[in-house]
């Protein structure tokens, strides 16, 4: 029966002007060359905003760019979702804040949530949700994070990878016979808590002159407690456990096998681990989407921006149905499958 | 078989001669960045289709060690 159903209708992204390449990176850091950190890493390039830029900047850019498109005006929107893990304050939402630089109406909701690199999976959720139960009829997903101000400049184990940007996602209304996004399966393991972490800055240790005092760790990278800390090895392995099992269930959910699945999207880590996880996954890499080059690791923002330079490439059509995991920070993962409009 | 491949594997990743690879070999995980751990993981994920935990990994003082903790993954699996 054709009723109401949440589709994705466009995607914008915007990345902030300033720019960290390897040639950077090799000069500052010496012993590593350009080339081997492109190797590994997959990434030529990282986006950073600007000491003056928030993730309600990149993302406003995001929006503006998407309702410039024609896709659909400011004023259509009655909800907005941003996802972020670096909020402009710790009050008001951001999204509050958004929704007046946006203008857009008054009578539309606006919520922050904060998740990492499963965001996008999830704000795909509650859009859904909100729309199929006419509850709003175009919901503005807006996915934007400046990691960098967190990151420590003598930490190269994550300023090689991540990178700061955003991502405005369309999420509308459209009468259809079949679900266009979903089935979804998700998944949490706090105990992981601690191996993804910004430690200091908030209520449980606040800033204080000991959390600003930088230490060297086991592989020469240098941090203090307000900055951010990835334990690479942990969450290596705990992609490697989780992604294969939440795509297993993910297509029982959806009665699909892997080969009736046109296209598949995981959350853009590096390349080393989306390299494993394909090898592992056995799917052919015509269907693997692996593309950080000129765009690094931007957390939440990675799936969006990968759909929408898909599409354009034509590595996505209409009438695909792509699986798309996100995955990290939390722990926190989910899977969907979306199919393209 | 598969055993004597990721012995050459860790041997490039530790960037040692295949030929001083043997059971014997000392595991200094002191030496280790966590690319080479990374790496090591992978390795022994693609070899045997096993994950192991970084704690008993970093715990192995030879490659005997790692090899007994991949034979001891492979059996509960």
């Amino acid at each position: 029966m054709s009723t109401a159903k949440a589709a994705i209708k466009a995607i914008s992204f915007y990345l902030p002007p300033g720019k960290l390449t390897n040639e950077q990176l090799a000069q500052e850091f010496g012993d590593w060359d350009a080339e081997k950190i492109l190797a590994k890493t997959g990434i030529a390039v990282r986006s950073i905003a600007a000491a003056d830029e928030c993730a309600s900047d990149l993302g406003v850019a995001a929006a503006t760019q998407l309702f410039g498109s024609g896709a659909c005006s400011n004023r259509e929107i009655d909800f907005l979702l941003f996802c972020t893990q670096s909020p402009d304050h710790f009050a008001p939402a951001t999204a509050c804040l958004i929704q007046d630089r946006l203008k857009l109406r008054t009578d539309c909701g606006a919520i922050d949530f904060n998740l990492g690199c499963s965001g996008f999976v999830y704000g795909l959720t509650l859009a859904k949700s909100l729309i199929e139960t006419s509850t709003a009829t175009n919901v503005l997903l807006i996915t934007a994070e400046t990691l960098s101000k967190f990151i420590n400049l003598k930490d190269r184990s994550v300023r090689t990878i991540f990178s700061d940007g955003a991502a405005a996602t369309l999420v509308s209304s459209v009468d259809s016979d079949d679900e266009l996004i979903g089935p979804f399966v998700f998944g949490t393991d706090g105990s992981g808590g601690q191996d993804v972490i910004i430690p200091a800055g908030g209520l449980r240790r606040p800033l204080t002159p000991e959390s600003e005092i930088e230490k060297e760790d086991h592989s020469g990278n240098w941090r203090s407690e307000r900055n951010f800390y990835m334990n690479g090895p942990e969450v290596f392995n705990f992609a490697l456990q989780t992604v294969p099992r939440a795509l297993d269930q993910l297509l029982r959910k959806c009665g699909l096998r892997m080969d009736e699945i046109d296209y598949f999207i995981l959350h853009q880590a590096n390349r080393f681990m989306l390299d494993r996880l394909r090898d592992k996954l056995k799917i052919p890499s015509d269907k693997f989407w692996i593309d950080l080059e000129m765009y690094g690791n931007t957390s939440s923002s990675t799936i969006p921006i990968a759909l929408r330079v898909a599409r354009e490439t034509g590595a996505i059509k209409a009438g695909d149905k792509v699986a798309i995991i996100g995955f990290g920070v939390g722990y926190s993962w989910a899977a969907a499958i979306v199919h393209i409009i | 078989m598969s055993e004597a491949i990721f012995l050459v594997k860790l041997a490039q990743i530790l960037e040692v001669s295949k030929e001083d690879m043997t059971e014997q070999f000392k595991l200094d995980y002191g030496n280790w960045d966590s690319l080479t751990l990374v790496a090591t993981i992978a390795a022994i994920d693609e070899q045997f289709g096993v994950t192991v935990p970084i704690r008993q990994l970093t715990a192995c003082a030879s490659v005997r060690d790692l090899l007994e903790l991949i034979r001891g993954r492979l059996a509960q699996s």
